[in-house]
């Protein structure tokens, strides 16, 4: 970031080579919008390159990355919850829909298929309030600890652990009838 | 065996625990919590097979990663000037911001009528930016307001009907989205259209008023010429009535 910012613009490139997929991926499990996660990816990087001239390397450079990732999701989800709060149809919701039993589906079982499982683990954490969201998907996807998700959220180690365990709790009442000792 | 109930306390405790985050002391006394009383226990099996149902959720990797990182690096250039100048604005009052907004967008809305109309609104409202710019910012400095040069506008700007406002917020926008070079493509092509414009404006007053300067006898007659005629006559009488101060040599 720093050969970038002193003007190397082939420091840019390496940079979004090496993190595209990352933030990809994040990007991803913030939104869950395959059409948005694309357009988000870019916008990050685009931020990074106009930003680059105020960047300061007081964190690390993954903390700034990561920050930016969560702020651009952040106006995303706000703005779909908008949306959806000025729909006057609200369970005509795709993402809604996904979250309700569906009566014509069998219960699950042992047996349930992983690509289920996958979708229902997704509903979840996006039914977890923003914080808890991204405090969870930095913690077990991205194995930050808790200084640097402190950095990121722009809050406290103490709050991240209240954060991480309150999110934890509510996944498994989410998730408790895949839980055998639930 | 004591069995107790976990507190909220107890489990950001567990948790943190899981997370390697407590110290050699706080960490001590969790692992004798469970090994000593089964709530604990349960808690701890219970946190560890819905972190494991967490691993079902894998992130898909990009459909084409090199296409990605071309768009990434062909969009990643400096602001052009417009762009720059509306970032520059975004901290004016709102009402600065609606009237340079009406700058943006006003022509498209009063484009001359001709053979080469402006094909795109918005394109007039980026060239306006530049020219309007330097006046506001000398204003400035002069002491006066920013806004005040850009009044004019407003009243075009009022006398918009919603719909029509919504376009042109649609435009200004898709301009300010282009990239550096298609904003000067666009505005070359407004440049372009502009003049051809104004050169047909122009041609369609002279006209007016050479034709308007014949009695109905006359134009009966220039009706009977041919082209070439009528062409000649139109021009000797054009050239009278600039002699004569009727008409503007420019015009």
């Amino acid at each position: 970031m720093l050969q970038f910012q002193a003007g190397d613009r082939q420091a840019f490139e390496q940079l979004v080579q090496q993190n595209v997929s990352t933030v990809h991926a994040l990007v991803y499990r913030f939104l869950r919008e395959p059409s948005q996660v694309e357009d988000i990816t870019q916008e990050v990087f685009l931020r990074i390159f106009r930003s680059a001239p105020k960047y300061q390397p007081t964190a690390k450079f993954s903390t700034w990355l990561y920050r930016i990732v969560a702020n651009l999701c952040f106006n995303v989800m706000r703005s779909r919850k908008k949306k959806r709060a000025v729909s006057l149809d609200s369970f005509g919701d795709e993402d809604n829909r996904q979250l309700l039993p569906d009566p014509k589906i069998p219960a699950p079982s042992q047996r349930l298929a992983k690509e289920e499982l996958r979708d229902k683990v997704a509903a979840a954490i996006a039914e977890l309030p923003k914080n808890q969201q991204a405090a969870i998907i930095l913690n077990k996807y991205e194995g930050k600890n808790y200084e640097e998700i402190a950095d990121v959220l722009d809050t406290t180690t103490m709050a991240v652990k209240s954060l991480l365990s309150r999110a934890r709790q509510n996944l498994q009442s989410r998730l408790r009838q895949y839980i055998k000792h639930g | 065996m004591m069995t107790s109930k976990l507190t909220q306390d107890d489990y950001e405790a567990l948790t943190a625990w899981m997370d390697g985050e407590l110290d050699d002391a706080q960490a001590e006394t969790v692992a004798r919590k469970l090994q000593s009383d089964p709530a604990w226990t349960e808690a701890h099996e219970q946190l560890l097979e819905t972190d494991s149902l967490l691993d079902a959720w894998d992130a898909p990797a990009p459909a084409d990663r090199d296409a990605l990182v071309a768009s990434i690096l062909g969009r990643a250039r400096p602001r052009s000037t417009v762009v720059r100048i509306a970032r520059w604005m975004a901290p004016l009052s709102a009402a600065a911001a609606a009237i340079i907004l009406a700058i943006l967008v006003i022509h498209g809305y009063s484009t001359p009528a001709g053979p080469s109309p402006v094909p795109d609104e918005f394109v007039a409202g980026g060239l306006d930016v530049f020219t309007e710019m330097p006046i506001a910012d000398s204003e400035s400095r002069r002491g006066g307001s920013i806004v005040d040069p850009l009044k004019p506008s407003r009243a075009k700007w009022d006398a918009l009907d919603p719909a029509q406002r919504g376009r042109a917020r649609q435009k200004a926008l898709a301009f300010l989205k282009m990239t550096p070079e298609q904003q000067s493509q666009a505005l070359a092509k407004y440049q372009e259209n502009q003049d051809a414009a104004t050169a047909t404006q122009g041609q369609a007053y002279w006209l007016k008023v050479v034709v308007e300067s014949f009695s109905p006898d006359q134009r009966r007659e220039l009706l009977n010429m041919t082209p070439a005629q009528r062409a000649k006559t139109f021009l000797e009488r054009r050239k009278q009535l600039i002699r004569e101060g009727k008409l503007a040599p420019g015009k």
